[in-house]
């Protein structure tokens, strides 16, 4: 795989030719820091990737995607830390499959016009597209009460972080989206983008001083950048343990336990924060919590931990019996104590790190885990795949336990289910 | 070893039936760093009822799925697990409704990956106390499934549309099935349907295919294997009609769903099954996918949020089926009643043919998908397609316009489900 870099003043291309994908994959992000315009942001995104003044309706954009041997285009908002991103993906087969040799120019130029040329009239986005999407935002943002885990997840977050980057939703609320017009929505796409940084980043066996030139040649982006894109949040550190007990029409409870991450150095960061997680939550049956949880206990099927580094915390979900869930709290609780005191073995230690790097060496045989790992590479500094399989060797007992140490439970979040009201 | 080629698409699928029966699939990806292996029986979730010989046996719903979780437990009180965590490799399973399967993804030694992974799946180790310790965990999944809308209005629609069919229960049984599976049922179960000839291997990604079967040929080498006696599965004979054809369930989901679907004899169409089920996907993706009219129309209009049709085929019969997320469930219950005189246009369906055929290129980046694929061939059709693209490209529309002639909404079940008040 080779790696080149193609800098310029208001955007830079990021290419790897690799002959190992018969797909090709382009993204074109352009990243701010979280404003209040973000949820706006997130739906003016998903307009541009909807239709376009070429093609005004879905239908008229996918038939020409087909048209395209099946190209893929679609948008993701994301907000990692205090960072917000914009992707615009498309993902198209390799043009030696196809024998049309004006085919790796149509598919970037259909890239590019959907970006530039939105469905805009009279300074506002076509009502028909707005409406459509509106409506479907709308249901996204009421359908996260029919999923447990989701919704206990943002009730945590809301609850421990309400003034913080971190609650907020890169969808936003009901009331945020009732406010947008197709006019504040023409602006929010201008403040992308006008004011983000934007890359562009290509994977796949093409030649890449040829699609370069295309860019050069159809991509506009004219404003310079300077000012500074944060990715860390620094939330407020709490002292004491807070709970809070829901109610659910569910048939399982959903238990979230949040616990702070002290400022972790680049080391813990890129390499002891995912050795701790496996050891204490991993995705094997031997891990602590899996271990006194499902197999010693039969309390549930699945545990897990999910965390946010860039926000400093981290979360542990089990979905269980209500009468249970005491005995889960301790027995997470005393997964800790034991991370905190070195209770695990050198053992434990040589597994995970060889989990790791088997994960670490699958994930270059996938183009998106390919691109994300170089995204973040340059956005936040995260080592590329071959670094960190290599470093993660350097992960010891005392840097695992140094980690644990960081770590403290703060919060303790129930949505109890109903007591056998359904059957199958 | 017999080399298959997959006709028009330059990929070559080797192929190795061993001595005692078992037949291994190997497609070989030099380019990337994993390989993938899945070793799985034709024993799923809808084999509750079989013979061998004059021996009839019975097995609770979920069984299938219930000793998958087993299976993972290995002699002198060590689980699969412990293995492969030193291989420092990835284990997991599944069971559907026709075929159970275990399965390691790796980058290292391979041999000892795979050699592990016969010999712990064809290795009986249950006893009183693992069978009693797992129906807490699987009783857990079976909560977790419940509270997932997508299985209840999935499961609620084939429990309207079938009388007697197994597909209507859900793959890890009710939690009175997993209360009263035992340890004889598990090992029913093993007996009967973990048997090399009942089983296949496929390994995809970067491997050596002679290796492979070397290695899976001595891994078996020393095992004993009982002749195979075919468990004849009960046929079970299912109206025409639908059990019920309107249901509203009020549960917990905030935006309506409603699932529409048909159940149409399989006799009716004059058509061989792998035709006929890409005949009716192309037919459902024009009428009713994103480039459809009848879609645009709907959202237009502000009725639907969501919208997929799918097919599938069950026995003796074809279920086609529209699921729907929308705000005004009887308007579309009515729109839907109407859009039956189904028309395609020949452009089309050219355009998604030429699509379905760049998707079948792109399938060979991702040894996961091939795999699955060559699974799927094996547990539908008992053998590989070879000419999958030359099928698609030689199409007719009369060939279409006959299947979408015969497609009738004379049988219909609805299900809706609608938030608690």
């Amino acid at each position: 795989m080779k790696y080149t870099k193609f800098e310029y003043d208001t955007f830079n291309i990021y290419t790897i030719k690799t002959d190992k994908f018969k797909n090709c994959h382009v993204e074109i992000i352009y990243r701010d820091n979280v404003d209040n315009d973000m949820s706006a942001k997130s739906f003016a995104t998903e307009m541009i990737s909807y239709s376009s003044k070429q093609f005004p309706t879905r239908k008229d954009m996918v038939i020409r995607l087909e048209e395209l041997y099946n190209t893929y285009f679609y948008s993701v908002s994301s907000k990692v830390g205090n960072t917000f991103l914009s992707n615009f993906i498309l993902d198209f087969l390799d043009p030696v499959y196809v024998n049309e040799p004006e085919y790796l120019n149509d598919v970037f130029t259909f890239l590019f016009d959907s970006i530039q040329n939105p469905n805009i009239k009279d300074n506002a986005f076509d009502y028909r597209s707005f409406q459509i999407l509106k409506n479907s935002l709308k249901a996204e943002i009421d359908s996260l009460k029919e999923n447990p885990t989701n919704y206990s997840l943002r009730r945590t977050l809301d609850e421990l972080y309400k003034d913080s980057v971190t609650s907020k939703r890169v969808i936003g609320t009901i009331e945020e989206l009732e406010d947008i017009t197709p006019e504040s929505l023409y602006e929010s796409y201008k403040n992308i983008i006008k004011n983000s940084y934007c890359d562009i980043y290509i994977i796949g066996n093409l030649d890449m001083e040829e699609v370069k030139k295309i860019i050069l040649k159809h991509f506009k982006n004219n404003v310079i950048k300077k000012h500074q894109v944060e990715i860390m949040v620094h939330n407020k550190k709490y002292r004491k343990t807070n709970t809070l007990v829901e109610t659910s029409h569910f048939v399982q409870t959903n238990l979230i336990m949040a616990m702070q991450l002290n400022t972790l150095t680049e080391f813990e960061s890129n390499y002891v924060l995912s050795v701790f997680a496996e050891i204490f939550c991993g995705t094997n049956l031997n891990s602590k919590l899996y271990d006194y949880l499902r197999t010693q206990n039969s309390l549930c099927y699945n545990v897990k931990t999910i965390y946010q580094k860039y926000d400093g915390v981290m979360f542990v979900h089990v979905g269980l019996d209500e009468e249970n869930t005491n005995l889960a709290i301790n027995l997470t609780k005393k997964g800790l104590k034991e991370m905190q005191s070195g209770k695990f073995s050198e053992e434990d230690i040589k597994n995970s790190i060889k989990y790791l790097k088997f994960a670490s060496q699958m994930s270059l045989d996938n183009q998106n885990s390919i691109i994300n790992n170089y995204v973040f590479h340059e956005i936040a500094g995260i080592p590329f795949i071959k670094d960190r399989i290599k470093n993660l060797e350097k992960v010891t007992k005392q840097d695992v336990i140094n980690l644990a140490k960081k770590l403290s439970h703060i919060y303790t979040y129930k949505l109890m289910g109903e007591v056998k009201n359904e059957t199958n | 070893m017999k080399q298959i080629e997959m006709k028009g698409l330059n990929e070559v699928i080797h192929f190795e039936q061993l001595e005692n029966g078992l037949p291994i699939y190997i497609w070989v990806n030099e380019k990337v760093n994993g390989f993938y292996a899945t070793f799985s029986t034709k024993f799923g979730s809808i084999d509750t009822e079989f013979k061998v010989g004059n021996k009839t046996i019975k097995l609770p719903h979920g069984t299938a799925h219930f000793l998958e979780h087993l299976k993972f437990n290995e002699p002198n009180g060590k689980n699969a697990q412990d293995f492969y965590q030193e291989m420092g490799s990835d284990i997991n399973a599944f069971t559907t409704f026709d075929f159970t399967s275990y399965l390691v993804y790796g980058t290292e030694k391979i041999e000892e990956n795979l050699k592990h992974l016969i010999e712990f799946v064809l290795t009986p180790e249950f006893n009183e106390k693992m069978v009693n310790n797992e129906k807490g965990i699987i009783t857990e999944e079976n909560k977790m499934d419940q509270d997932n809308p997508s299985n209840k209005l999935f499961y609620g629609a084939y429990q309207n549309l079938f009388y007697n069919y197994n597909q209507q229960f859900l793959i890890t049984g009710t939690e009175k099935d997993i209360k009263d599976t035992s340890l004889v049922d598990i090992q029913n179960a093993f007996q009967y349907f973990y048997h090399p000839k009942n089983m296949f291997v496929v390994v995809t990604g970067k491997v050596n295919p002679y290796d492979v079967v070397k290695t899976i040929s001595e891994a078996t080498e020393g095992m004993e294997f009982e002749e195979f006696k075919e468990p004849k599965r009960k046929q079970l004979k299912e109206p025409a009609r639908v059990v019920k054809d309107f249901e509203l369930i009020e549960t917990n989901v905030e935006i309506p769903k409603l699932k529409y679907s048909l159940k149409i004899p399989r006799k009716k169409f004059n058509v061989d099954d792998l035709k006929l089920r890409i005949i009716l996907s192309l037919i459902l993706n024009c009428t009713f996918g994103t480039t459809s009219d009848l879609r645009e129309e709907l959202k237009s209009k502000n009725l639907i949020l969501y919208m997929n049709a799918d097919r599938i085929l069950i026995e003796d019969y074809v279920i086609i089926s529209i699921t729907i997320e929308t705000n005004y469930p009887d308007e579309i219950i009515k729109i839907l009643d109407e859009s039956w005189d189904l028309q395609v246009n020949e452009g089309d369906i050219k355009r998604k043919i030429k699509s379905s055929i760049a998707n079948m290129v792109l399938a060979y980046d991702d040894i996961t998908e091939v795999n699955g694929m060559i699974q799927d061939y094996l547990v539908i059709y008992d053998e590989l397609i070879t000419d999958l693209k030359e099928i698609y490209e030689n199409l007719s529309m009369e060939e279409v316009n006959e299947v979408l002639n015969k497609i009738s909404a004379k049988e219909k079940s609805i299900i809706v489900l609608k938030p608690k008040k």
